[in-house]
């Protein structure tokens, strides 16, 4: 049987040649497919590692952008701010320490974004300078620690001076604001200033830091990045008549993770345990999101290219299959009259196929590097080219029932680095073997139908 | 001693909307050792029967016993692999092979013992005038009658007790007849049962035995 199928595809060179260069398309084909879709995997590891071990839990904002276009759209006027904080799913106290008990959380922050009036101070306009005519507005948050907030992180855009020192979990009534603020209402580290909610309490805050704003993001009606201030979590609570030591609601909370590949994890684990998670309130994990859409696009893109190729791999090998079939029935009969099971003649044209498949996947190996490095950095090109051109359109979000409309600043993986693993190879090995056998089913039913007499009488 | 007995053999096909008898009662035996023709014009049946004996063909009515046990029972493709060699008029060679591959492929089915199974080959092939050049050579570059020769060795390869040929010299010379027939004649003075299905009467007569088939009968 080995004997035969071996003499059949050294002599048979035309139709073993047609069958090679088939082989040889579809193994390049899924190995570059399983090759770049690992490919986006590491980078996408990458991008998770590059990005660090915090994720945020924050309110979706998602159906509300939509409902306020809509509204204006109709109405040609924003919707309330009721309207607008009913529609916002608050985070529960409950929620945000539920999720401090994962294995994966080492720590974290929570943080209270709100409003509020400045009392024996004035904010800021859109030119810096100090507003005179509007309802004082304030934009608060409310933290344990201020510095790990995004803002003051790596990639923020805020600074404390040298002179500031900042407040923790345990303060109370201190404030940090921005430089200009300060400058623009003659405040400085060491003085107090008032904050009133709407209610008309007031708490006094003694201002421990100031910091630089160095955000390029344009200030857009009332949303001026100088008139945000930074205060304790509790004293934002309480400012806004929320009991710190009872059960309370915040806006956002950064959990701090063991490791950045363990974010995935924790996330589909929090999902489990909290409907409210993806209803409502989401993990906002836009950087990351914006970094590996170009990497999700093009191992989808992978996929699918695999999905396609197996399936015409299986109908093409199938029908040629069959159609040598047709031209070997007298070859068959032969075999049959000297006393070969059916079974055995359908497993040598197996062999045939795996012979012939066996020298074509080695040949594919020396060469799918090349295809495989040169699809996949084509596909990722045309993916960031298409992400680039639509970014400009992410919303972020400001305070609690405001938000700006900024352009993303992510550095793209513009580059993967696609090489063919023993992994790889291992998988499309097993691949190409299923495509192998699925193609040889069809064609053995046919053997299974072949009667000896009649395929040498018709010959004869 | 009975090989083959054949008791009661029917057998029809469809011809268009019809269903035609072509052996009608057939009962005769072959014994080990002799050389039998049968003799018929063409359409009588002859090779329907020869195609019955060799189990290519499946038994409708009637039975046909190898050694006694129904070749049903023991199963066409085993009864064919084990028990009778076949040698068809145009010889049913792999064409995309060489005498000596085609020779080793029916070795391979058939489960030969032999130690060095391409020495035998050779060596069964030089038996009935195949050098071993003409051995390697592809079976379309030898001659009709290295290809007969080559068709004889592969039913040679088993020692199986029955060998059934049809037509084996229809598409040879006289001389080349002759020399096939001899070695046939040569098989069966070895103990093998070999039966011919021929409408040459040169052939038949070198026979122990002639049956002669008119109209799906035995005469």
């Amino acid at each position: 049987m080995f004997k035969r199928a071996y003499i059949s595809v050294i002599k048979n060179k035309g139709r073993t040649i047609i069958l090679a260069i088939l082989l040889f398309v579809i193994a390049n084909l899924v190995l570059a497919s399983i090759s770049i879709k690992s490919a986006t995997q590491e980078a996408m590891d990458q991008a998770r590692i590059s990005l660090g071990p915090e994720i945020t839990l924050t309110t979706d904002r998602t159906e509300l952008f939509d409902y306020i276009k809509e509204y204006r759209d109709t109405y040609g006027v924003k919707p309330s701010q009721d309207v607008i904080n009913e529609l916002l799913v608050p985070i529960t106290s409950d929620i945000a320490y539920g999720l401090t008990e994962s294995d994966y959380v080492i720590d974290y922050n929570f943080s209270y974004s709100t409003a509020s009036k400045a009392v024996d101070f004035l904010p800021l306009n859109a030119d810096g300078v100090l507003d005179t005519y509007n309802e004082s507005k304030i934009s608060i948050v409310g933290t344990y620690n201020p510095l790990l907030l995004d803002q003051f992180g790596e990639n923020g855009t805020y600074e404390l001076t040298s002179e500031s020192s900042y407040f923790t979990g345990a303060s109370e009534n201190e404030i940090i604001i921005s430089d200009t603020l300060a400058y623009q209402n003659s405040l400085s580290i060491g003085d107090t200033l008032l904050l009133e909610d709407f209610e008309l309490d007031s708490m006094e805050f003694t201002i421990v830091g100031l910091f630089l704003n160095e955000s390029t993001i344009v200030n857009v009606g009332k949303n001026i990045t100088d008139n945000e201030v930074f205060i304790p979590l509790d004293d934002a609570l309480l400012l806004k008549g929320q009991d710190p030591d009872s059960t309370f609601t915040i806006t956002s909370v950064k959990y701090y993770l063991d490791d950045p590949l363990n974010i995935n994890s924790f996330i589909s684990e929090s999902e489990a345990e909290y409907t409210e998670i993806g209803e409502g309130l989401t993990f906002s994990d836009v950087n990351y999101d914006a970094i590996i859409a170009p990497l999700e696009s093009v191992a989808q893109f992978s996929d699918i290219v695999l999905i396609t190729v197996v399936v015409a791999a299986v109908v093409i090998l199938t029908l040629l299959i069959i159609n040598a079939l047709k031209e070997r029935k007298y070859e068959i009969g032969v075999l049959m009259s000297l006393g070969e099971e059916k079974i055995k003649i359908s497993f040598q044209y197996l062999i045939e196929l795996l012979l012939v498949s066996a020298l074509v996947f080695t040949l594919a190996m020396a060469t799918s590097n090349s295809v495989s490095a040169y699809l996949g950095d084509t596909l990722l090109e045309n993916e960031i080219s298409d992400a680039s051109s639509t970014e400009g359109d992410s919303p972020r979000g400001g305070g609690m029932g405001s938000f700006t409309t900024v352009a993303l600043d992510v550095e793209y993986i513009d580059e993967i680095d696609v090489s063919i693993t023993v992994n790889d190879f291992l998988i499309t090995l097993g691949i190409g073997s299923m495509i192998i056998i699925l193609s040889s089913v069809l064609p053995s039913l046919y053997i299974m139908r072949y009667q000896p007499k009649k395929i040498l009488s018709s010959r004869n | 001693m009975n090989v083959i007995e054949v008791k009661e053999l029917y057998h029809k096909y469809e011809d268009g909307q019809k269903m035609r008898t072509v052996l009608k009662d057939i009962n005769i035996d072959f014994e080990e050792g002799k050389f039998y023709a049968i003799l018929g014009a063409s359409g009588s049946g002859k090779t329907t029967l020869l195609s019955l004996l060799s189990g290519l063909d499946t038994v409708q009515d009637g039975g046909i016993l190898f050694e006694g046990k129904d070749i049903k029972d023991i199963g066409y493709t085993k009864y064919r692999k084990e028990n009778v060699n076949v040698i068809f008029q145009s010889y049913n060679l792999i064409n995309y092979m060489t005498a000596l591959q085609n020779v080793m492929v029916a070795m391979d089915i058939k489960k030969v013992g032999y130690k060095n199974k391409k020495e035998k080959a050779y060596e069964i092939l030089e038996s009935l005038g195949i050098d071993k050049d003409t051995a390697d050579r592809d079976v379309l570059k030898i001659s009709g009658g290295e290809q007969q020769r080559t068709a004889i060795a592969r039913a040679l390869v088993h020692d199986s007790k029955v060998i059934l040929a049809d037509e084996p010299s229809g598409n040879l010379d006289d001389y080349t007849e002759n020399e096939i027939v001899k070695i046939f004649k040569n098989l069966a003075d070895q103990g093998k049962c070999v039966i011919i299905v021929t409408h040459s009467s040169n052939v038949a007569k070198h026979a122990d035995k002639i049956y002669e088939i008119k109209k799906g009968k035995i005469s």
